[in-house]
């Protein structure tokens, strides 16, 4: 009897525990490893339980084994990253000997119920290049089973390994005591209905896991300051090391950082009707004046995220700011974002809140909601780039222009300019400036150049997301949000899973808007291209009985003529506001299908001016400058910006006399 | 207190040959509005009917600005929010001082001022010539003349310091900031990376006033002493300014303060002045004017100052000589 009062205490006690946990675990992580500094090297123990969810059985395992893309210069990281050396620079001769990374396997085995136990799988080791071909990239990798797996069993798999971290590496890496340590650990692929989904490590390319959940101790030596994924218990010292054990579920990766000159600030987050999180800052010393930013924007966007979306669902959020020139800022890991900031920000540049900001929005557009940053890359980063500025927006509004003279590695001197922006034009900018018109909705590395990812990823799909909220209007745009992070939170949705929201939501579908941008290369600009104005002509000529006559009176008021362009092949309809000398406003819709179009009007008085979409509701055209077209000419502002240009020749000219 | 008296002496002979200056902004005004006009008449096409005129009659407007970037070519496209106020234009032209890259704005501009750079090396023999003639008297023939006189000395003596510079901006330069690159790359100091850069930036600065100095005192002692070689000249030049460190470097020093410190009140008025009506406009520009007309009067001051204790120098000497004969 007692036992079965402890049994039926045990499922009281145990169920919650185990319903708490709200996603699918498809993986099980163990992992035990050790940072030893003095090798640059991470060497591990893993155990991974895995379990098959798809339709087909399979015989072959896919892995990741990210940190091989800087073992050599051929792999196929390196090799895009020489070929468009802008972003991060180059990989060349002069890297340093014991600088280049890698993921080294010296055991692996595996043990699935029934089918096969404790098995030795080194052998079958292979290295893959599903995407290039190229055979010097090791950054897949299979295990051959000796059974095929079906779907509801589950393989235990050990491993043994060691990470050579890279020095300067490109997300991971190290430069002298500071380790950021990330993709560092064979990480199973994911295993679709149609096959396994395991990309190559690309320059562009970030990740795709499946959910699961991640128990790992840390041995680091004494003295380093160490921040990671996951809920961190007490460190526990161990001669002269210490280790930390670090356990998360429903997270799909795992980073961690270290660093002995860390310091660290820690706030609590709450908010009426959101979970409390707390917040740790890792922060470098020059960095104080930061700190507080740092949290502030943190704090921002778990609130307006929260709201907007779903709520932060993990107890802890670690923010780290990473030491300058490492590349390894900027980044997202589940409940971990790495940041940087510059001691010579520019005033109201709102540099490390957007930066905040942004990789905050990656912890519901790819923590959360994981769609597949190697094939889909603008869901996450599209969506987050809208994101960031929606509530950069909403919480410290405009931003200031600014240049840094001087600018240079490491160096610069600011100046703010009395200008303000809203922070969508620099993705604006950025896009233009890319000069490309792509797809939005391709492979990572199938963008022509890194810009033009950049440029479409992250700034064409921002903007294209706002287009929308102003076309559907906030609320129900609000209501597509929160459905599709509710419905797809610890999934892997689609493209077309986000369009298929949209339509259920939209009052009428909006296929038509998503499919010449994301699967299209068209974009919008509108333009006033002409006004004229004149006042109506006298009506002359024959009667109905052919006698001549003239009739002045019929002529009275203007005869005004607009002519409306649309460059591009995007058409969306927009608002036109016509202006007439008396203070009238004439308001109209144009559906902008046709590429010109012209608008008559005979009133009584002469057009003053036309403005296409007053409201700014379409981001997406690409020059907004055209949009307003006054009839009459001014040239104050020319002559204005003339006599400042007259100026900087003239002092540009005397500068130059030094050298007479 | 030979510093202060060289200035004093320099500030007269700028006064005592005032009419030279009105010659030499005439120059600087007309070189200026040649491409000043063409440019205003493009952006005049471009905005005049656009609603971005209202953003740029009390602002500015950087999205237009980033379209026309992206698409335009011509002198407009060297417009941007630098040249808004007083500091912005003078920040640029002191960046192109400092890093090189002179080309950086426009084909057009970089050929204009390379002729402005011989135009002044014309009007620096006459300025010089007439400085250094103890009878003080001016008239605006003379001073073309002997412009004209010194002409191919003082061009030759620009042209050499160009190539120097052009020699420095493309060699030295990369290679003074590659040693700091190397000297930073393991540092995790931001502030101490920023320190060096800087470092780098102040040594790069001491060699080129060292190099305009030195060619400064060149061309007086061409003018002054009626030497025919200038590569003589650069010589008995930089042996005066390594005699002399300290009166050569601490009068150009007190030069630049002026200049700063006339930089920062026209700069400050220039920047708070923010026209939308056409008389504030005009009176943007007598101020701006003003500011060029002192620039350049501030230039010769340098010239007349050098000169003056160029001539201290050299009468201390005649003093010794003519002291050691009567002993």
């Amino acid at each position: 009897m007692k036992r079965l009062l402890v049994l039926v205490a045990l499922l009281i006690f145990t169920i919650p525990v185990f319903s708490q946990v709200p996603c699918e675990q498809i993986v099980r992580y163990k992992i035990s490893a050790q940072l030893l500094p003095e090798e640059n090297a991470v060497t591990g123990k893993m155990q991974l339980d895995w379990t098959h969810t798809s339709e087909i059985a399979v015989d072959k395992v896919y892995f990741h084994a990210y940190l091989n893309a800087f073992r050599n210069s051929s792999s196929t990281f390196v090799r895009e990253v020489n070929a468009d050396p802008k972003p991060f620079g180059m990989f060349d001769s002069n890297w340093p000997d014991n600088g280049w990374g890698a993921l080294d396997i010296s055991a692996v085995s595996a043990s699935c119920k029934d089918l096969f136990s404790d098995t030795d799988l080194l052998p079958s080791l292979e290295f893959v290049q599903p995407d290039d071909d190229n055979k010097a990239d090791m950054t897949v990798f299979i295990l051959s089973l000796p059974e095929p797996v079906q779907k509801g069993q589950e393989i235990h798999f050990d491993f043994e390994f060691t990470t050579k971290i890279p020095y300067l590496g490109i997300r991971a890496g190290y430069k002298q005591d500071f380790y950021m340590i990330s993709q560092w650990f064979p990480k199973i692929g994911v295993l679709t209905d149609k096959g396994w989904n395991c990309h190559q490590y690309h320059q562009t390319s970030e990740y795709f896991a499946d959910f699961g959940s991640y128990h790992v101790e840390l041995t680091v030596p004494n003295g380093f300051v160490v921040g990671a994924t996951g809920e961190m218990s007490e460190p526990k010292p161990s001669g002269e090391n210490t280790v930390y054990t670090v356990t998360q579920d429903c997270i799909h990766d795992f980073a961690f950082t270290a660093y002995p000159k860390f310091l660290t600030k820690t706030a609590q987050f709450e908010s009426e009707g959101l979970p409390p999180v707390e917040i740790k800052l890792l922060y470098l010393p020059e960095h104080e004046k930061f700190a507080d930013r740092f949290l502030d924007a943190a704090k921002n966007s778990l609130s307006y995220y929260g709201t907007w979306y779903t709520p932060y669902p993990y107890k802890q959020l670690t923010i780290v700011d990473t030491p300058p020139c490492t590349k390894t800022a900027s980044m997202e890991y589940p409940t971990l974002i790495t940041v940087a900031v510059s001691c010579n920000e520019a005033k109201r540049n709102m540099s490390p809140e957007w930066t905040v900001m942004h990789e905050m929005g990656h912890q519901f557009w790819y923590g959360l909601v994981a769609s597949n940053e190697f094939e889909e890359p603008w869901i996450d980063e599209g969506f987050t780039s809208f994101s960031d500025i929606r509530a950069l927006n909403a919480a410290y509004g405009y931003i200031s222009h600014y240049k840094y003279y001087l600018e240079r590695k490491g160096f610069a001197i600011p100046y703010t300019f009395d200008i303000t922006l809203d922070p969508m034009d620099r993705r604006m900018n950025r896009y233009r400036n890319a000069g490309m018109v792509e797809p939005v909705n391709q492979p990572s590395w199938e963008f022509a150049t890194y810009a033009s990812y950049k440029a479409h990823a992250y700034d064409k799909a921002a903007m294209m997301l706002a287009t929308l909220e102003n076309l559907l209007g906030t609320e129900t745009f609000l209501n597509v949000m929160q459905t599709f992070a509710s419905r797809y939170s610890y999934k892997h949705p689609t493209t077309q899973d986000f369009i298929d929201v949209v339509n259920e939501i939209a009052p009428e579908p909006m296929n038509w808007f998503f499919e010449k941008i994301l699967y299209g290369a068209a974009d919008i600009d509108l333009m006033v291209q002409d006004i004229s104005s004149k006042p109506i002509s006298p009506v002359n000529g024959l009667d109905e009985q052919g006698k001549l006559y003239s009739n002045t009176k019929a002529g009275s008021g203007y005869e005004s003529r607009i002519v409306l362009k649309r460059n591009g092949d995007l058409a969306i309809p927009a608002e036109i506001a016509v202006s007439f000398e008396n203070g009238e406003i004439v308001h109209e819709t144009w559906d902008a299908k046709d590429a010109v179009t012209v608008l008559n009007y005979n009133v009584d008085s002469p057009v003053y001016k036309v403005e296409i979409d007053p409201e700014h509701k379409i981001v997406l055209d690409t020059d907004t400058s055209n949009n307003v077209r006054y009839r009459e000419r001014n040239s104050f502002a020319a002559m204005k910006w003339g006599a400042r240009w007259l100026f900087w020749l003239q002092h540009l000219l005397e500068t130059a006399a030094i050298f007479s | 207190m030979k510093m202060i008296k060289a200035l004093r002496n320099g500030l007269n002979l700028v006064i005592e040959h005032y009419k030279m200056v009105p010659i030499i902004y005439v120059v600087n005004l007309a070189a200026g509005l040649l491409l000043a006009i063409p440019f205003t008449s493009q952006l005049g096409k471009e905005i005049a009917f656009k609603g971005v005129r209202d953003d740029l009659t009390t602002g500015f407007n950087v999205d237009w600005w980033s379209v026309i970037q992206a698409s335009k070519e011509g002198l407009i496209n060297t417009l941007r929010p630098a040249i808004d106020g007083g500091f912005g234009p003078v920040f640029d032209n002191l960046e192109l001082l400092l890093s090189g890259g002179f080309t950086r704005y426009s084909l057009v501009v970089f050929l204009l001022t390379l002729v402005y750079i011989s135009i002044a090396a014309f009007f620096n023999g006459g300025t010089l010539a007439l400085y250094a003639d103890e009878k003080r008297s001016y008239s605006t023939g003379r001073f073309f003349s002997l412009s004209g006189f010194y002409f191919h000395h003082l061009f030759a003596l620009a042209l050499t310091m160009v190539l120097l510079f052009l020699v420095i901006y493309k060699f030295l330069h990369p290679a003074l900031f590659s040693v700091i690159d190397a000297i930073a790359a393991p540092l995790m100091s931001e502030k101490a990376v920023w320190w060096l850069n800087f470092g780098g930036y102040l040594i790069f600065a001491l060699l080129f006033v060292l190099i305009k100095i030195v060619f400064d005192y060149a061309k007086i002692i061409l003018i002054k002493e009626n030497h025919e070689s200038s590569w003589f000249c650069i010589w008995l030049a930089f042996k005066f300014v390594v005699g002399h460190p300290l009166k050569t470097f601490g009068l150009y020093g007190l030069l630049l303060l002026i200049s700063a410190a006339v930089m920062l009140v026209f700069g400050g008025l220039l920047e708070i002045i923010n026209p939308t009506g056409i008389f504030v406009l005009i009176i943007l520009v007598v101020l701006q004017q003003i500011f060029i007309f002192i620039k350049i009067g501030l230039r010769l001051v340098f010239l007349g100052s050098q000169l003056a204790l160029y001539g201290q120098k050299k009468s201390v000497q005649v003093k010794v000589k003519k002291s050691k004969i009567k002993s």
